[in-house]
């Protein structure tokens, strides 16, 4: 099977801390995940762009992502209610839906599974977790693992 | 044969049968004339009396009767025979008797007259009463006894016949339901029950007395009862049924339990205020895990992008500073991360399954191995371990906090540390011990140690643990019903005892 280069690719960041924000786009840096990151703070946002709709509806540069980083806990649309948005839509449902989030609670883990969610990271508290979170996703989704092909 | 022959021998033949009838009697015989004097006394006489015969003989009777009935005695012959009035004679009556030991005994005696030769005799027939009295005054003390019982008892005693009718009604049930006694007996039960409970109740004696099937009879339960003044109380009715002269009666024992049912009513809502309050335990572990944790871990990537970005621009002191910075978040993570565990150890139901803690030691001396070498240790398992029901990684986790310990307060050059089972310890099964070579700790602090992020010692930033690993041990023990203790003597060494229920 021929290898496709997916460096390209944008990840879809939905995370409404700056803070953290800030701190997974260096550790990307630094585990040299080298794809364009879009970042939407909150859970509408990130609806309008997966969907093209609202401030997106005429953006030209709105790129179908290959991977998504899911914030759970955000004011408004929260990340339970964006996946299962994603989940139930034909556009979106085979995107690969990583869950990053504070909360190690049961009940959150299994309902994201449930929902349909690819996997659960509870986000690391230390930078160098960060860091090697960072870089077994990359050794994980862009190395291991085939994805589907755009549609 | 003429007839003076035959009348001859027909009275020998009579004097023949008295005379075996006299001596062979159950019952004690004796002849006296008007005198009281004795002319006869027949064997069982002899044995009711103690006296031979020839003793007797020719003696006044009155030697066998109690000083009071024997100074009346000769009045009492010399009235009858002037008067005829008799209160033996004819009659039959209890009396006393006195044996020749001295000792008296209760006896019926009948007494009968005869005349011949002009002389008057009289024939007292006697029985021994003694085990009759003791049983009648037996009867009638268990009566008395009982009466007792039912008049001084606390719990309400009533019964009823088989139509519900009230035959008797105790004092304590006059204290329970403020009738008296005479305003209750012949009436019906229901007049001490609320309504919907009267309405039934005739139903139901009518069912228990056709098919037997019981609702409280011979099992007793919870009804209301009803006062005079129209209140209700709760009370615990057990009925029992009994059969007398082929009519059904029923006995009500009552107790009174309002007090009782408030105090469950105290605790029902102590328990309610509690699962509350750990359901708002819960909320705030949540909190803290979340919320806290967020702006702390923005804190400590702050610094360190700082330190990043700009610790080239920064002098010595300055980036020392900073990394103090990282160092007190890192810490303070780890504090909340250890107070959301300890709220979940209270939590969380245990996984209980049947676990060999020989296997559980090995395990931990296997990962520790490399610590044992560095600090000289040797661990000894000084008796095999018994499986005991319980959570298997909690288990792991005492003695994991346990052995470390142990190593980690530990100056003696060669660290010794011994795990052992006592099947009887300090009066307590089954208990588990821990001991060691070390520091000791002194009986002040046997109860700070277990207190969350409570340390006893100065510990340098590096290796410095947070003060809840005995917090920890406490809280797992507890969940599984032991208890833990210390043995200390300070610069000697540490013993942590504990149980574990559901050892076998």
């Amino acid at each position: 099977m021929p290898q496709i280069d997916r460096s390209l690719d944008t990840i879809l960041l939905v995370e409404d801390n700056h803070d953290d924000y800030e701190a997974t786009i260096r550790s990307f840096r630094k585990a040299e995940l080298k794809n364009p990151v879009h970042w939407c703070e909150n859970g509408s946002e990130a609806l309008d762009y997966l969907f093209r709709q609202g401030r997106y509806a005429n953006d030209a540069s709105v790129q179908t992502p290959c991977l998504i980083l899911l914030d759970l806990n955000m004011p408004g649309v929260d990340g339970r209610a964006i996946l299962k948005t994603i989940k139930s839509d034909k556009r979106t449902q085979s995107i690969p839906t990583i869950v990053l989030t504070t909360s190690s609670a049961e009940v959150d883990i299994n309902q994201c599974y449930d929902l349909g969610a690819s996997t659960y990271i509870q986000k690391p508290v230390a930078f160098e977790g960060l860091i090697s979170a960072a870089e077994r996703i990359k050794d994980y989704w862009f190395g291991l693992a085939l994805l589907p092909e755009k549609t | 044969m003429d007839e003076t022959l035959q009348s001859t021998r027909a009275e020998t033949r009579d004097r023949h049968f008295m005379q075996v009838a006299f001596d062979t009697a159950v019952d004690g015989m004796i002849l006296i004339d008007q005198n009281g004097t004795v002319q006869h006394f027949n064997p069982a006489s002899v044995a009711l009396f103690g006296y031979s015969t020839d003793e007797v003989i020719g003696q006044n009777v009155k030697m066998l009767m109690p000083d009071h009935f024997a100074r009346e005695h000769d009045q009492y012959l010399h009235n009858y025979q002037r008067t005829g009035e008799a209160k033996i004679i004819g009659i039959g009556r209890e009396v006393v008797g006195r044996r020749k030991d001295g000792s008296e005994f209760p006896m019926e005696l009948s007494v009968g007259h005869m005349e011949a030769d002009g002389q008057s005799s009289y024939v007292g027939v006697i029985r021994d009463i003694t085990e009759r009295k003791e049983a009648e005054a037996h009867a009638t003390s268990m009566a008395q006894y009982l009466a007792k019982v039912i008049d001084t008892a606390v719990d309400g005693m009533i019964l009823i016949d088989q139509n519900g009718t009230v035959q008797h009604f105790n004092p304590a049930s006059v204290a329970l339901f403020g009738y008296s006694t005479d305003e209750v007996i012949g009436q019906n039960v229901k007049m001490l029950m609320p309504d919907h409970f009267a309405r039934e109740h005739d139903q139901y004696l009518h069912n228990y007395q056709r098919t037997g099937e019981a609702k409280i009879i011979g099992i007793g339960r919870e009804v209301v009862g009803r006062r005079k003044d129209g209140s209700e109380f709760p009370m615990e009715l057990s009925v029992g049924h009994m059969e007398a002269d082929g009519q059904s009666n029923y006995v009500g024992v009552i107790r009174d339990i309002t007090e009782r049912k408030a105090a469950e009513q105290q605790r029902e809502k102590l328990i309610s205020d509690l699962s509350k309050s750990n359901q708002e335990l819960d909320d705030f572990a949540y909190i803290a895990s979340h919320d806290l944790k967020e702006p702390l871990r923005g804190l400590a990537n702050n610094a360190l992008f700082l330190a990043e970005d700009y610790g080239e621009q920064i002098d010595t002191a300055g980036n020392k500073r900073i990394n103090r910075i990282r160092f007190l978040a890192a810490r303070l993570e780890k504090l909340i991360d250890n107070l959301l565990y300890f709220s979940r150890l209270g939590r969380q139901d245990l996984a209980i399954r049947k676990t060999d803690l020989n296997e559980i030691v090995h395990d931990i001396l296997n990962m520790i191995d490399t610590l044992m070498d560095e600090q000289n240790v040797t661990v000894r398992i000084a008796s095999s371990l018994p499986s005991v029901v319980c959570d298997e990684y909690r288990v792991a986790e005492v003695f994991r906090n346990l052995i470390t310990n142990a190593i980690k307060y530990n100056d003696s050059t060669e660290k010794i540390i011994e795990v052992a089972y006592h099947p009887e310890h300090s009066g307590q099964k089954d208990v588990f011990s821990v001991k060691d070579n070390g520091i000791g700790i002194a009986p002040d602090f046997y109860d700070d140690v277990f207190k969350i992020f409570k340390r006893l010692n100065l510990e340098a930033d590096a290796t410095k643990g947070t003060g809840v690993g005995l917090t920890f041990v406490k809280k797992i023990i507890e969940r599984h019903g032991g208890t833990i203790w210390i043995e200390s003597e300070v610069g000697l060494g540490t013993t942590f005892y504990f149980t574990l229920k559901g050892t076998n």
